[in-house]
């Protein structure tokens, strides 16, 4: 080292000036520690000011109540194609290829709607009581319509499994002045009853309702049929056939009935959480609204 | 060496001191550059995927039906003028050109930004991937509507090919012959839907199965009808026998126990003629209604199914972007 060569004839640094240049290192050490955490810290959430977060939860909070939009499109696309599937008796294949294009589109919401509101519960801003509690109504009016679509998308596919599928045209496809009408109605009524009662696992009350309701038409209009397939003599049989055509008439009736109910109580339900879900979201938007203006004036005040 | 140890051991630890704070300032301005930078480029490029790459792809969407319906009519018109699938697709080929480029740029859109920022994970790469699938379901079905059309068109625009043929009308000289024209005409019809239903357009499937469904029942139908008129021949000749027997026994005076007897047969008889016709009727009825559901069928695919389909991808698709682009704003809210 050159340096060392010539110790003997340079003088070493006094104390001072080392305490000086130790001093000016530490220092220039500390700006530059303090510098490169203050950079790293603003990229962070912990960096972000009171405002920022509620701007940010806000943002959110419209992101996840326009997603909900959505719903309505991708459900009764959903039921058009599913339902087409089976009253077309398309292939077992393109039923469960429909099935699974577009549940996996309606799952794949539902995870990411779930996520969103998720994220939401880790913002700092909901340290503020006010905001926490308005979270927590959004988050849950909201989670119910996300699940609801969940059920109600269950609920349909049974629904056009059985109603749009095994017991579609059951009361029209076959002859009913033929001998053998009564077997070929039995035997189509079994299918259908197979399906509605398959059906009602996992449905909600609403679709159950339906299912039940038709059940008991579709039943008791296969119990008049089986009594012609079962009578013993000609005459028997005649007079089986005329009450189960005649009960055949009124078939028609309790089925729309059950129809209509379940649209309506269906649309009952799903308006009253949407409107929950719509009032819970108007007033956490307003909550927000007002802690960012707050959040504004304490800046101004604080110049 | 008159080097003093105690002496030079000083600046050299002076030295090791001030060095090692070089490094150290080096590593942490390095590190704040690179940090600052790659920040500022995350920020350019949200700026960039919103400002320039969603301009551009909206853009291109826009394009796609506009060159979609010329196409579409002029292979229709080139074809009523032609005659032939092939003359009709050489003479709408200027407009396919166009409909491709159209989709062609439609798609290197999205690939634009999927490229950019599909790697990522989370919110954005979420809100990218739903907007892409609807997208890309939008682009996907114009381009199966485009590629599937000569099908679609010629499964009732073509002469002696797809389904013309099932219209039967007043060909055949009996029920019978008119059932084995039809038998005939299904199968080429079958063939013809069944290309048509590995379109990659939904709605020319559904139509496609639909086609075929209603075909089938023709065939069902037209069978049972010539089935009931056969039978109709002999049961006219025993209804013949029947009037005689019955000429006969009133001609003769005969027993009140033998015209009991004849009346039973002829009610029986009677009550087959009735069957037999109930069976006619069933199925012509259902035939003459199956018949005339296909036009309306074929209409429907234009004037109901595609337009349906449309208004959802035009519900579904701005929803998906406005919520893309909240993500990014709220990514850049400083």
């Amino acid at each position: 080292m050159s340096l060392d060569t010539n110790g003997e004839s340079q003088q070493p640094p006094s104390w001072r000036f080392r305490i000086v240049a130790i001093s000016v290192i530490a220092a220039l050490c500390i700006a530059l520690g303090v510098w490169v955490a203050g950079v790293w810290v603003a990229g962070s959430p912990t960096g972000q000011t009171e405002r920022q977060h509620l701007v940010h939860l806000n943002n959110q909070r419209a992101i996840v109540d326009n997603s909900m939009n959505l719903y309505e499109p991708l459900v009764n696309k959903f039921f058009t194609r599913y339902t087409t599937a089976f009253s077309e008796e398309a292939s077992d294949q393109r039923k469960q290829q429909v099935f699974d294009e577009e549940t996996g589109r309606l799952q794949r919401d539902a995870r990411i709607n779930r996520d969103r509101l998720q994220r939401m519960e880790q913002s700092p801003a909901l340290r503020k009581q006010e905001v926490a509690d308005a979270f927590n109504v959004f988050k849950r009016e909201y989670g119910a319509v996300v699940a609801y679509n969940e059920q109600r998308v269950t609920g349909m596919a049974a629904i056009a499994r059985s109603i749009g599928g095994a017991c579609a045209s059951i009361h029209s496809k076959f002859n009913v002045n033929t001998e053998k009408y009564a077997e070929e109605y039995v035997k189509a009524a079994d299918g259908c009853l197979a399906a509605l009662s398959s059906g009602k696992e996992g449905s909600d009350q609403e679709t159950t309702k339906l299912l039940s309701d038709v059940e008991i038409v579709i039943g008791n209009q296969r119990g008049t049929a089986q009594k012609v397939v079962e009578s013993k003599d000609s005459f028997e049989r005649s007079a089986n056939r005329i009450l189960s055509g005649l009960a055949l008439l009124d078939v028609n009736k309790p089925l729309n009935e059950a129809q209509t109910k379940y649209e309506a109580d269906a649309k009952a339900k799903y308006s009253a959480l949407i409107e929950k879900a719509n009032t819970s979201n108007a007033e956490f938007e307003r909550i927000l609204k007002e802690s960012i203006e707050s959040a504004d004036q304490e800046a101004k005040s604080g110049e | 060496m008159t080097t003093n140890p105690i002496r030079a051991k000083r600046p050299k630890k002076f030295l090791i001191l001030a060095g090692v704070t070089v490094l150290l300032l080096s590593i942490a301005a390095a590190f704040v550059t690179v940090t600052q930078v790659a920040r500022q480029q995350e920020r350019d490029s949200l700026v960039q995927l919103k400002n320039e790459q969603l301009v551009t792809l909206r853009d291109a969407r826009s394009k796609l039906q506009p060159t979609l319906n010329p196409y579409l009519a002029a292979y229709k018109n080139a074809h009523l003028a032609a005659g032939s699938r092939d003359k009709a697709e050489q003479d709408s080929k200027k407009e396919l050109d166009a409909f491709k480029e159209a989709e062609a740029s439609a798609r290197e859109a999205m690939q634009t930004i999927t490229a950019a920022h599909g790697a990522e994970e989370g919110e954005l790469s979420d809100a990218i991937a739903q907007f892409e699938d609807s997208y890309l379901g939008y682009v996907d079905y114009m381009a199966g509507l485009v590629d599937s059309y000569p099908e679609f068109h010629g499964l009732f625009g073509e002469e002696n090919e797809g389904c013309q043929g099932i219209f039967i009308g007043s060909r055949g000289a009996n029920l019978t012959e008119r059932a084995s024209l039809l038998t005939e005409a299904a199968g080429i019809c079958r063939s013809a839907t069944e290309k048509l239903g590995q379109s990659k357009n939904p709605t020319y499937v559904d139509y496609a199965l639909r086609v075929q469904n209603r075909v089938s029942q023709l065939e069902i139908d037209g069978a049972a009808t010539a089935k009931a008129e056969q039978s109709l021949e002999p049961l006219n000749a025993s209804a013949d026998q029947m009037k005689k027997k019955v000429d006969d026994a009133y001609a003769r005076n005969a027993s009140e126990q033998e015209l009991l007897a004849i009346a039973d047969e002829l009610k029986g008889m009677n009550d087959q003629i009735k069957a037999n016709k109930s069976e006619f009727d069933f199925a012509a009825k259902r035939y003459k209604k199956t018949v005339e559901e296909m036009p309306s069928l074929l209409q429907d695919v234009f004037s109901k199914h595609v337009p349906d389909e449309m208004k959802y991808f035009e519900s579904v698709m701005p929803i998906r972007l406005a919520v893309l682009e909240s993500v990014i704003d709220d990514a850049l809210v400083e």
